[in-house]
């Protein structure tokens, strides 16, 4: 794949992972990956190959996909015996069957976090929602209209899109909610009872790779004492380091009231694993030292 | 001929004011009035009746009907279901757009209908790696063509239909079929030209893979599109309803004005969609522009210019009817790949009026010659066309810049290509009626 086409493939995987999160976007980039799986017409030799052309990109992906990564090594392991077969038709089915099942795995573990999840949110509750992570969502949405539990949301304004599939989704669940900027929220913060977040990934050294903002809310709530909850599938512990992470800096020119300037933006913050109370997964809940031990000191 | 001076120069001021866009075109025109009445060449009472109600209502209206649909995301839907359809082959990209651009540009206008498509093509083929400027340069170039096809889809239609009293119905009979050669032999000069990129996706993965990712990206972006049904049947409703009266002008015997006012007006009461945001859609510049070429021209023709250009000029080239349609084809053609085709379609009413009236053709023939010239002749240059500057200048805001020379190596052949399609089909029109 060439670098051009790369660059065009990392700006889309941005663009999803952005507004979806990056257990969502593993979903769609392996459902993506079966239909053009089913759309291929090549020689049966070349399988391996043009197949090996994109997991090599996507396993690169900038920043890095950290679950994605994982399951496509997955496959490939479970897929070695299939890929240099003589029948086309037999290895798009095999890959396809083995796909379908890591996407199948994955599902199954975000049901689990959402079902460690819920038991954390509690009645009277005033949660702190900054990331548009689909399973933090549907975590609210099922403790309000399952469970019936009776919490409001602090919703924090970013960009409209993902603010907008927040306010869908909450008022949808008439989960009472009220929407402030980012900024503001040192105002309402001694009011907030918790902090949900989500992650794009978690590095062997400690650090939690998420949404660009993330950071300052987390540190706020640090200082006031508010307990920040990660919610997070083990899939996302990486085997990098957090500066092996390739989170993407976007530059762009802009032109406002005659000032003419360049604007940075890291696509993704860190921030340092210590600083979050409880980590929930689908192997269930655990405390700081907990998960500590059990993820970085005996992975 | 003795008050002339001082309308052609303020005819040929405007004109090169326009063309070269020096000035705002609305404003160029409406000083080139101006001083026509200040100088006291003609009246305001005479200068009123030079301007033509039926092309300010057609074009008035039509836009009014394209601002709803708009807002009703009619253009928005489309769009993403070609996008679909294309499955990411750039063949079918090509094929696709082209064809729903040849359409919306005969229904609608071409600037209108490339403000639609080309931001879409542009996400989809960048999207996807591929050089978006020939896809770009490929909808202008088939905007005009298609544009061609009906009395609706482009200015100089607009104008000779008002101005000949020719319909809806002639227009499509006569011109679709240079109209749809045309367009396919461009298409596969496109394709010959740019063989290399309309290679095939589906033997390279990685293409197919990012491809669809792109398509989930445009799929969601429209799932937070906010779609109203109601609105949307009612506006395409409506939309049907126009194009019928058009269809059935010679029963109805309601002008196309008319009837793009008359729905307009049904629609806007129909969706009660707020008033003000729809008429600030509507181009008021253009219609000011057109208003005040009326009455430039009206002009030239009310102090008997025209009438000497006919015939020190066009009437030169003898009684041969071939000679003269193809003259009135290719000078139409020329003068509009370089300059702004509606002033010059303006100015030729009169002169091809006389012309008919000399030669005795029949047919409308020297009509279409000079629909066909000044609209596939728009192709030519960049600036030949409303469409192709429009089309450029959207471009560019998405970082995709397409120089002059650019524009021309691809749009030369390909006009070339249309003219002698047209002058094929009216020689053997000619042929068949003499």
């Amino acid at each position: 794949m060439k670098n051009k086409d790369k660059e065009i493939l990392y700006q889309h995987i941005r663009g999803h992972e952005c507004v979806m999160g990056s257990s969502r976007l593993t979903i769609l980039a392996l459902n993506t990956l079966i239909k053009s799986i089913r759309g291929l017409k090549c020689q049966p030799g070349d399988f391996r190959s043009l197949y090996m052309d994109i997991a090599g990109a996507l396993k690169n992906a900038e920043p890095e996909i950290t679950p994605l990564t994982h399951l496509l090594k997955e496959f490939e392991t479970e897929m070695e015996g299939y890929f240099d077969g003589n029948d086309l038709k037999e290895i798009k089915g095999n890959a396809q069957r083995l796909l379908e099942k890591k996407i199948k795995k994955i599902n199954a573990d975000i049901e689990k976090v959402i079902i460690h999840g819920g038991k954390f949110i509690k009645d009277g509750d005033l949660i702190i929602v900054h990331t548009a992570s689909s399973d933090i969502i549907r975590m609210l949405v099922k403790a309000k209209t399952v469970s019936g539990k009776n919490f409001k949301a602090l919703l924090l304004k970013q960009d409209f899109v993902k603010t907008r599939m927040l306010i869908d989704a909450l008022s949808e669940a008439s989960i009472p909610t009220t929407i402030v900027p980012e900024y503001s929220l040192s105002h309402y913060i001694d009011d907030a009872t918790k902090l949900f977040i989500g992650a794009s990934s978690i590095t062997k050294d400690k650090k939690i790779v998420c949404a660009p903002g993330t950071s300052n809310i987390a540190a706020l709530c640090h200082l006031k004492q508010i307990p920040i909850y990660l919610f997070a599938i083990s899939l996302k512990l990486s085997n990098h380091a957090a500066d092996e992470q390739k989170i993407h800096i976007e530059t762009e020119k802009r032109r406002e009231n005659h000032c003419v300037y360049v604007l940075t933006a890291p696509s993704h913050d860190t921030l340092d694993f210590d600083l979050a109370t409880r980590l929930i997964t689908e192997k269930g809940d655990f405390s700081q030292t907990e998960a500590s031990a059990a993820y970085f000191q005996n992975p | 001929m003795e008050h002339a001076l001082l309308p052609v120069c303020i005819f040929l001021a405007v004109y090169i004011a326009l063309s070269f866009e020096i000035l705002n075109k609305a404003v160029a025109a409406v000083l080139g009035v101006m001083t026509l009445l200040v100088f006291r060449v003609i009246d305001m009472k005479t200068a009123v009746t030079f301007i033509d109600f039926e092309t300010i209502m057609l074009l008035m209206g039509m836009m009014i009907i394209v601002a709803v649909l708009k807002k009703a995301e009619v253009f928005t839907i489309l769009s993403v279901k070609i996008a679909e359809l294309t499955r990411g082959e750039p063949l079918k990209i090509l094929l696709l757009f082209s064809v729903v651009t040849a359409v919306l540009s005969a229904f609608l206008d071409n600037v209108t209908t490339v403000l639609i498509i080309i931001p879409v093509i542009i996400e989809l083929t960048a999207g996807m790696g591929l050089n978006p400027k020939v896809f770009i340069l490929s909808q202008i170039v088939i905007s005009n063509i298609g544009g061609a096809a009906t009395l609706i889809g482009d200015p100089p239609n607009i104008i000779i239909g008002s101005k000949a009293g020719i319909t809806f119905n002639q227009f499509i009979v006569h011109l679709i079929i240079p109209v749809t050669i045309s367009f396919f032999l461009v298409l596969f000069y496109i394709w010959v030209r740019n063989r290399s990129l309309f290679k095939p996706i589906r033997d390279n993965l990685a293409t197919l893979f990012s491809a669809r990712l792109l398509f989930e990206k445009i799929r969601h972006d429209f799932l937070n599109t906010l779609i109203r049904p109601r609105f949307l049947k009612t506006s395409i409703a409506f939309l049907g309803m126009v194009i019928m009266l058009f269809f059935t002008q010679t029963i109805t015997h309601i002008s196309p004005g008319e009837a793009a006012v008359l729905v307009a007006m049904l629609l806007l009461a129909a969706t009660r969609v707020k008033i003000e945001p729809m008429l600030e859609e509507v181009e008021w510049s253009t219609l000011l522009f057109f208003a005040g070429l009326f009455i430039l021209v009206g002009t030239l023709e009310h102090v008997g210019v025209i009438e000497w250009v006919a015939k020190n000029v066009f009437m030169r080239v003898g009684d041969n009817p071939y000679v003269a349609t193809l003259t009135i084809l290719w000078v139409s053609a020329i003068i509009s790949g370089f300059l702004d085709n509606i002033p010059f379609t303006l100015a030729m009413i009169p002169i091809v009026q006389m012309m008919i009236e000399s030669t005795g053709l029949s047919g409308n023939i020297l009509w279409w010659a000079l629909s066909l010239g000044a609209c596939f002749g728009g192709n030519f240059t960049m600036i030949g066309a409303s469409a192709n500057i429009v089309g450029i200048g959207m471009a560019k805001k998405y970082n995709q810049h397409i120089t002059f020379l650019e524009f021309m190596k691809f749009s030369a052949v390909a006009t070339l290509l249309s003219l002698i399609v047209a002058s094929i089909y009216l020689s053997l029109y000619l042929w068949i009626i003499l």
